[in-house]
């Protein structure tokens, strides 16, 4: 786990950041986060996921393994209470349903509201700054040591959906996930990196 | 006949002619070009180019800016056309655009999913359909359905929405179409005009490039932005726009360099007239006779007769070169008429094997050819000795040719080299591997290749129908049609799966989008009444998490589902939807057709097998490449035949006619020769054969001819025999500009025949004077 020194100067000017950061000046903790997070190649993790929906009496509940190599595979295998398998390779993204049906093979980009989400965990642990600004605004609580990602979406699609993305981590590893939707519901997302 | 009259006679046939020249319609019609009694798959085939849907596809890309501006622009060009009066139809992803596609499914999808049968709304199926939506929800789509959950649980929309897909959907960005990687925006337009509207598609076109500017111009980051067209109407429009001012070009050119000729081989401008007056009388004629004949003139016949006439141009320089300065006319008709005779009686029964052609479009040009070099050979015999009763005086290169008729002469001792040419070419001709003729249809359009490519690309990102692959269906009216539709695609859909062989990808079927009324009512009788449907799905929904009275939606949907009317063409009406229906099932003169689209067909052999095993003589498998080179196959075929017995019938002329039968050969032999060269000079640089070939070689055989003729009939120490090969020099010049001139175009058909007639004429000319009897032009 190759986590890079932190300076504290370095995250103290990163907290006072309240502006979302424009391009052409993007705050130095952040540089430093993403380059910490670039370092990192590969990582495995267990996820245990609860939504909670308006039209439902109790959080649906799933749990299994998330697996990440750089700089552009991602998968999420869930593994209770059924089998279902997501991955991304690129542009290529397969559904595996499990036992329910063949897996099928579609494009990321004719999929922009399942791009955006993607993209913003994929983005995050690539340390991928330009891909992430892509469909979000960028904005950075805290420090390398530990920090909080509130993206913001930026497409019409997906604005429609989903009013936030906040990730939560330390150091290079990203703790926790949340979404909140449009309507009020949301999705949290805990992730248990496995050491190495 | 006094001279009076015959101008007279001469003015009321063109009068006459111009009469019905008036009256007559000019069609462009492709099917004039089909087999008169065409197989089922041309005659779809041609109906597809004709008004198809594919017809009317335009392909559109909007590149050269960063890609949040190209969306920019593209959502701003679809606002401008959506309702334009040219465009049926803008499409470029928004879902604005498919609000009607979407709200007919949604609305309907109770009558249109094939998933409605009798237990589909048992407490079971509703049971296992409430599961896989709660994992639906906990998946990263979850988002995207909880939204149409309350109303359709049983997931009929998304079923029904992923079978319009198809499969292939376009990327988005911005909620709009880009490509894969971004750099162009894309939309899809459908022209209201029909593929041979081609006014109507050009409007549709500007339409297009006005709403892109102002889309353009509305932002400044978008200012070099691109708009790149494509499809067929944008192929079509194109070519006429490039044709047509390429051929009046070069046309001028061509004219205005055998005019040239004309004035220094004659030194004074009268010339002028008396040399196109044949011609444009026999144009006339032969415009005249075939709107008589046929009821109407086809626009590719009247483009190519007048080429194929340009030899009634040499008949006046005969007449005019052959009479000596200063002496009648009329002096010189009888050497001249029997030799002139035979000629154009050559070209008219080598161009007769047209007339007994199957495709009108051939019958045509042959009655066009013959028609009019009858006339003109007619207005040479009698109309141009009363307008020019005496020679003309001796032009500047009269000498010159005169000089050029004694090298001439001298060509004859070059008879056995060339005769060993002529049998060398045969050779090469005969041991030419691979294949003789140029049988890919996309060589021979006037489209760029390079157009095709972009054609190709831009219909794979964007995921446009490229029809090829159809199951015709014959029934009597619309509802058999639908009915045998939804048969025959269950039938299609089984050999899709790997157990049926995996012979295709899938079907695209007209009751996809309209049901048959019977399928409908059995829909309507498989939904439950509503008591009974509360009932199971209190059962199924026992023990789930979702809220109670979650799914009353879906209980008053389904209650409305089984008592609304029948879906019929008119629910239709004004979607996207509704095209592609028109486009699947359509009224015939003798009955309903239903097209069943296949996408990618893996192995079109066994499918037709499989096909032909049904025994269904309504039912036809259709491959439309396949059909469109099976046509062309089949032009090819038809000319070569028709050349043969032109071919043969010509010398049957000839040894008919001319005595002693020594004559023969001298006059076959050369125009053999020139034939058995041309063709494999152009058969050595292209590597292929093309129809326009063939077309060219039956010129050069009725240009050749006359040379031929003329030589073989030379006297030795005739004094007119100078005066006689001056004519034939001059005459062969003229071709060869003429022809020549066509040579350097881009478009193949006139690239084709003008370097082919180019040669060959020039080729005849000389083997011609080779195989001219002993001493003649020397004498």
């Amino acid at each position: 786990m190759s986590l890079s020194l932190v300076r504290f100067a370095v995250a103290l000017a990163a907290g006072l950041l309240l502006a979302p950061p424009a391009r052409a000046d993007v705050p130095p903790a952040l540089t430093e986060l993403m380059r910490a997070l670039a370092g990192q190649k590969t990582s495995k993790a267990r996820f245990v996921e609860r939504r909670f929906m308006a039209m439902l009496s109790e959080p649906l509940r799933s749990d299994g393994t998330l697996a990440y190599t750089a700089p552009d595979k991602l998968e999420k295998r869930t593994l209770a209470p059924r089998l279902q398998t997501l991955s991304v390779d690129g542009d290529r993204l397969v559904v595996d349903p499990g036992p329910d049906g063949g897996p099928r093979t579609l494009s990321l980009a004719a999929q922009p509201e399942i791009a955006a989400m993607v993209e913003a965990i994929r983005g995050t642990l690539a340390g991928d700054l330009a891909g992430l600004e892509r469909y979000y605004r960028v904005t950075l609580e805290g420090g390398p040591p530990a920090w909080t990602l509130e993206l913001e979406p930026r497409g019409e699609t997906v604005r429609k959906l989903v009013t936030a993305i906040r990730l939560i981590g330390k150091a290079t590893a990203i703790e926790t996930v949340e979404i909140r939707e449009t309507d009020g519901d949301r999705t949290e997302m805990l992730i248990f990196e496995e050491p190495r | 006949m006094s001279r009076l009259a015959v101008l007279l006679l001469w003015g009321a046939g063109l009068a006459a002619c111009a009469l019905v020249i008036a009256r007559m319609t000019v069609s462009t019609d492709m099917s004039a070009f089909l087999p008169r009694s065409p197989a089922p798959g041309q005659q779809i085939l041609v109906e597809q180019l004709r008004s198809g849907i594919v017809s009317r596809l335009v392909l559109v890309a909007l590149d050269g800016a960063p890609t949040p501006a190209l969306t920019g622009v593209s959502k701003r060009l679809a606002g401008a056309l959506a309702g334009a009066p040219e465009l049926e139809l803008v499409s470029n992803g928004e879902a604005a655009g498919l609000d009607g596609d979407r709200a007919y499914f949604w609305r309907n999808r109770y009558l249109l999913s094939p998933a409605v049968q009798p237990g589909h709304f048992d407490a079971p199926a509703l049971r296992a359909a409430l599961e896989r939506d709660l994992d639906l929800l906990r998946s990263s789509a979850g988002a995207l359905v909880k939204r149409s959950l309350p109303n359709d649980p049983t997931g009929e929309i998304l079923a029904l929405l992923d079978r319009l897909a198809g499969g292939a959907r376009p990327a988005q960005q911005d909620g709009v179409w880009v490509s894969r990687d971004g750099s162009r925006a894309l939309l899809l337009v459908q022209t209201r005009a029909a593929g041979f509207d081609l006014d109507g598609q050009q409007a549709a076109l500007a339409r297009i490039e006005a709403g892109f500017a102002a889309a353009r111009d509305a932002d400044p980051a978008a200012r070099a932005a691109r708009l790149v067209v494509t499809g067929p109407p944008v192929f079509a429009v194109r070519s006429r726009q490039q044709m047509q001012p390429e051929i009046s070009d070069l046309s001028l050119l061509a004219s205005g360099g055998v005019a040239a000729l004309l004035l220094l081989a004659y030194g004074t401008w009268r010339i002028l007239p008396l040399a196109f007056l044949p011609v444009v009388s026999g144009a006339l004629a032969g415009t005249a006779a075939v709107a008589l004949a046929f009821g109407f003139v086809h626009g590719i016949t009247l483009g190519f007769g007048v080429t194929l006439i340009g030899e009634a141009v040499d008949y006046a320089i005969y007449l005019t070169r052959q009479t000596p300065p200063g002496e009648p006319t009329r002096a010189t008709l009888p050497r001249l008429w029997p030799t002139l005779r035979l000629g154009v009686l050559t070209s008219v029964v080598g161009f007769a094997a047209m007339l007994f052609s199957s495709f009108t479009g051939f019958a045509q040009l042959g009655l066009f050819t013959i028609a009019g070099l009858v006339v003109a050979v007619a207005v040479t015999r009698w109309v141009l000795p009363v307008l020019h009763a005496r020679g003309l005086a001796a032009g500047p290169i009269t000498r010159a040719g005169d000089r050029a008729a004694g090298l001439i002469g001298a060509v004859g001792r070059l008879r056995w080299p060339l005769a060993l040419a002529t049998l060398a070419a045969l050779i090469v001709f005969a041991t030419h591997g691979g294949p003789l003729w140029e049988d890919d249809l996309a060589s021979l359009s006037p489209v760029p290749r390079a157009d095709q490519q972009l054609d190709q690309a831009l219909r794979r990102e964007i995921g446009a129908p490229d029809v090829r692959h159809l199951v015709i269906v014959a029934a009597p009216d619309a509802e058999a049609a639908l009915a045998r539709s939804e048969a025959l695609g269950a039938r299609l859909a089984a050999l899709a799966t790997p157990a049926g062989g995996a012979l295709l990808a899938g079907i695209e079927t007209p009751d996809q989008y309209l049901p048959s009324r019977a399928t409908q009512r059995a829909r309507q009788a498989a939904i439950p009444e509503t008591a009974a449907l509360q009932a199971a799905l209190e059962t199924a929904t026992a023990g789930l998490p979702f809220r109670p009275d979650l799914f009353r939606p879906f209980v008053e949907d389904l209650a409305a589902a089984r008592g609304q009317p029948l879906l019929d063409r008119a629910s239709l009406a004004g979607t996207a939807v509704g095209q592609k229906l028109d486009s699947l099932l359509f009224a015939r003169p003798d009955g309903w057709v239903a097209l069943i689209a296949l996408r990618g067909v893996a192995d079109p052999d066994a499918l037709g097998r499989v096909v032909a095993d049904w025994r269904d003589p309504g039912v036809t498998l259709v491959d439309l490449k396949r059909e469109s080179d099976q046509l062309l196959l089949l032009y090819r075929g038809e000319a070569v035949q028709l050349s043969a017995f032109g071919a043969l019938a010509v010398l049957l002329l000839l040894a008919l006619f001319l005595r002693p039968p020594a004559r023969v050969v001298r006059v076959a032999l050369p125009l053999a020769g020139a034939v058995v060269i041309t063709a494999t000079i152009q058969l050595v640089a292209a590597g292929r054969l093309s129809i326009f070939t063939l077309f060219g070689l039956l010129l050069v055989v009725a240009v050749g001819s006359n040379y031929a003729l003329f030589f073989a009939g030379l006297r030795p120490g005739d004094p007119a025999t100078g005066r006689t090969v001056a004519s034939l020099v001059v005459a062969n010049l003229c071709t060869v500009i003429g022809f020549g001139v066509l040579a350097v175009s881009t478009i193949p058909v006139l690239h084709g025949i003008g370097t082919t007639v180019a040669i060959g004429a020039l080729l005849s000319l000389v083997l011609a004077a080779a195989w001219a009897p002993p001493r003649g032009a020397a004498a």
